[in-house]
């Protein structure tokens, strides 16, 4: 599957984790999740659906072994606050690829954290 | 003096003391640190002055079936000048670590150091007409195309190209050549069997013939050949074929381990943030001279991947120049023409273009949204015995086989386009500047459209052990002692600088060797 350019542009090219967290579009003060699950947390800004599902589970299928939320959720950050834990996930990414954790998914050439985050995402979506 | 040999009767002998074949930018170079001596020189070429079509039917040969832009006939001129006729212009230097054994990659490692050019270099940019020159480009940022990326030099290496007028070597040293009382330069001469002497220690003379079908010779104390790439295997083959290999130690060595500098659009670059690009933009100096910035991969990332060299350039796009335009739509499924338009949109440079572009975007006169660039890999190919010129059954007016190439990559250059887009993501993305797409393919198999330089390289390459190189350190050919090759067919390995300027470092430094040895 294709995606469109609306698609390419919002989940691929808006720089770092704000191609899936991104910050401006739902974000509001009372963002401090309470009694959610990290999963939900992190998956919570992905504004692009279809094509997060699509980069998400091509990390799926290449990474079998992390098929699992639980296993996903251990190399993620976590915080119950909004702002740091964007600010982790940052930092996670640009360790990523200054050690050369990268994936390629469909052709991309992203962090383990943006394609984890896809991949839980997509888990965290089936089961919804 | 230069003349025709067209003139010459059936039967004429010249004597002299250097015989140089072929007048393009080695041969050039050569005669003219020999004008003006107490030596006889003899400089012979197989075209005129100016271009002529018959004679370039003598390129004719065949070539495997990959998309090998330049073909044989239109990628070399056979006139005075040669190549350099139609030359772009592209002048960069070796790398220290192109010269030495990687031992990781096979065939690699040249019998002499970068640091026994560095002056030569210096001389070859005078010749080519460079602007202010310093070898190492990262040390010198003086001279780069704009302020350094923060791209960790330990990863990705930035490195210039400078540009030469670009030098026609035909007319630009014409008057040298013609001024210079003790060169011959004999027009329309085409060399079709090089005679070795009874024992095949030396070469023992020349037949030449020329557009009229009358023959001569050459008798000469010393021979250099310096006809090209492919044509310099071409007749060094074609008097083994008629001196049942008496001509080198390794006669199957000849015509081996062709290279050229293949160059690939590997990926796109979605560029959301900083001003990444700038740097590759083609600039002008002060002193006048153009220049560009490429980025190529280190050493020690090299060493660490178990990679070739490699180089990456961002084409600044814009929309009427993209060739390609279709295939990027494809690729990010774009809708119309005009969505396409915007997105190559390029990104103005300097300060003034800069500000003015922000004031667009605020004013909503332009987006905002993120660029896309092509990116493309010039690995260096790595040296492949099976990447070779033979001789067809088939032959050129002059009796001479014609040439079949066989560019044969491997999948270690795949290899190396790869993770040389893999490590330019890296970088790309720690600093926040985009990411990146691969569109080789998951398949580790050569993509379809790889296009070479034509930088042809490598068929007499140079090594001290004469079971691994046509030419020894001097580019003498082993076991003779009177005939050396100049031109990137001595190239050991080929880096990812274009040739010239290494080309006619090469030669200075052998016309000094030819210097102190017949003194």
């Amino acid at each position: 599957m294709k995606m469109t350019r609306r698609q390419f542009l919002q989940t691929l090219t808006l720089a770092g984790v704000s191609t899936v967290v991104h910050a401006g579009s739902k974000g509001n003060s009372d963002y401090v999740s309470k009694g959610v699950g990290h999963e939900q947390n992190l998956v919570a800004h992905i504004n692009e659906v279809e094509a997060a599902r699509q980069l998400g589970q091509a990390y799926l299928d290449v990474y079998e072994d992390e098929a699992t939320k639980d296993s996903l959720l251990m190399h993620l950050p976590i915080s119950d606050e909004r702002h740091q834990l964007i600010i982790k996930l940052e930092q996670h990414v640009r360790e990523d690829y200054d050690q050369g954790l990268l994936c390629c998914l469909d052709g991309w050439l992203l962090s383990r954290t943006e394609g984890r985050l896809y991949a839980l995402f997509v888990l965290t979506a089936s089961e919804a | 003096m230069i003349t025709d040999a067209n003139d010459l009767p059936n039967g004429h002998l010249v004597n002299t003391d250097i015989c140089i074949i072929g007048a393009g930018v080695a041969g050039i170079t050569l005669a003219r640190e020999f004008a003006n001596s107490d030596l006889q020189l003899t400089l012979l070429e197989s075209g005129g002055l100016s271009h002529e079509p018959a004679v370039q039917t003598l390129y004719e040969g065949e070539y495997n079936a990959r998309d090998y832009r330049f073909d044989l006939t239109t990628s070399r001129l056979r006139y005075f000048g040669g190549t350099s006729n139609h030359w772009a212009g592209n002048c960069m230097t070796l790398q220290d670590a192109d010269f030495e054994q990687r031992d990781w990659v096979q065939h690699s490692g040249w019998p002499i150091r970068k640091s026994e050019l560095t002056d030569y270099y210096h001389q070859a940019a005078k010749i080519c007409e460079l602007g202010r020159y310093q070898l190492d480009a990262y040390n010198n940022p003086g001279i780069l195309p704009g302020p350094l990326t923060p791209y960790d030099n330990k990863r990705l290496w930035q490195d210039v190209m400078q540009s030469s007028p670009p030098t026609r070597f035909g007319t630009r040293y014409r008057e040298d050549i013609m001024q210079a009382d003790n060169i011959l330069t004999l027009l329309h001469a085409n060399v079709i069997d090089i005679r070795p002497n009874e024992a095949a220690t030396s070469v023992h003379e020349l037949s030449v013939v020329n557009d009229v079908g009358k023959k001569f010779v050459v008798k000469a104390r010393y021979y250099i050949l310096a006809c090209g790439g492919i044509e310099n295997a071409r007749l060094l083959l074609h008097a083994n074929q008629q001196h049942q290999n008496r001509l080198g130690r390794t006669p199957d060595l000849i015509g081996r381990f062709y290279m050229d500098h293949p160059f690939v659009w590997a990926g796109v670059f979605v560029e959301t943030s900083g001003d990444s690009t700038t740097y590759f933009q083609r600039r002008k100096t002060n002193s006048g001279k153009y220049i560009r910035g490429v980025v190529g991969i280190s050493p020690d990332m090299q060493r660490q991947h178990g990679i070739a060299n490699s180089s990456i350039a961002i084409t600044p796009l814009s929309y009427l120049a993209a060739k390609r335009v279709e295939e990027l739509k494809e690729l990010v499924d774009l809708d119309t023409d005009k969505q396409m338009h915007r997105l190559l949109t390029e990104r103005p440079t300097g300060r003034i273009g800069r500000w003015l572009d922000r004031l667009r975007v605020r004013l909503g006169w332009r987006s905002s949204e993120p660029r896309l660039h092509l990116v493309f890999v010039r690995p260096e190919q790595v040296p492949n015995p099976d990447s070779r010129i033979t001789l067809t059954n088939k032959l050129d007016r002059l009796g001479v086989p014609k040439v079949r190439v066989d560019w044969t990559l491997t999948e270690f250059d795949r290899r190396t386009m790869d993770k040389t887009l893999q490590i330019f993501a890296q970088e790309t993305g720690r600093l926040g500047y985009g990411r990146i797409k691969n569109i080789l393919g998951d398949e580790p198999v050569l993509p379809e459209k790889i296009r070479g330089g034509p930088h042809h390289m490598g068929t007499t390459r140079m090594h001290d052990d004469p079971e691994q190189g046509v030419v020894d350190r001097d580019s003498k050919l082993h076991g003779l002692d009177n005939f050396y090759i100049a031109g990137s067919s001595v190239f050991t390995t080929s880096g990812y600088a274009m040739p010239t300027l290494t080309i006619v470092a090469l030669t200075l430094r052998l016309a000094d060797h030819l210097k102190q040895k017949i003194r």
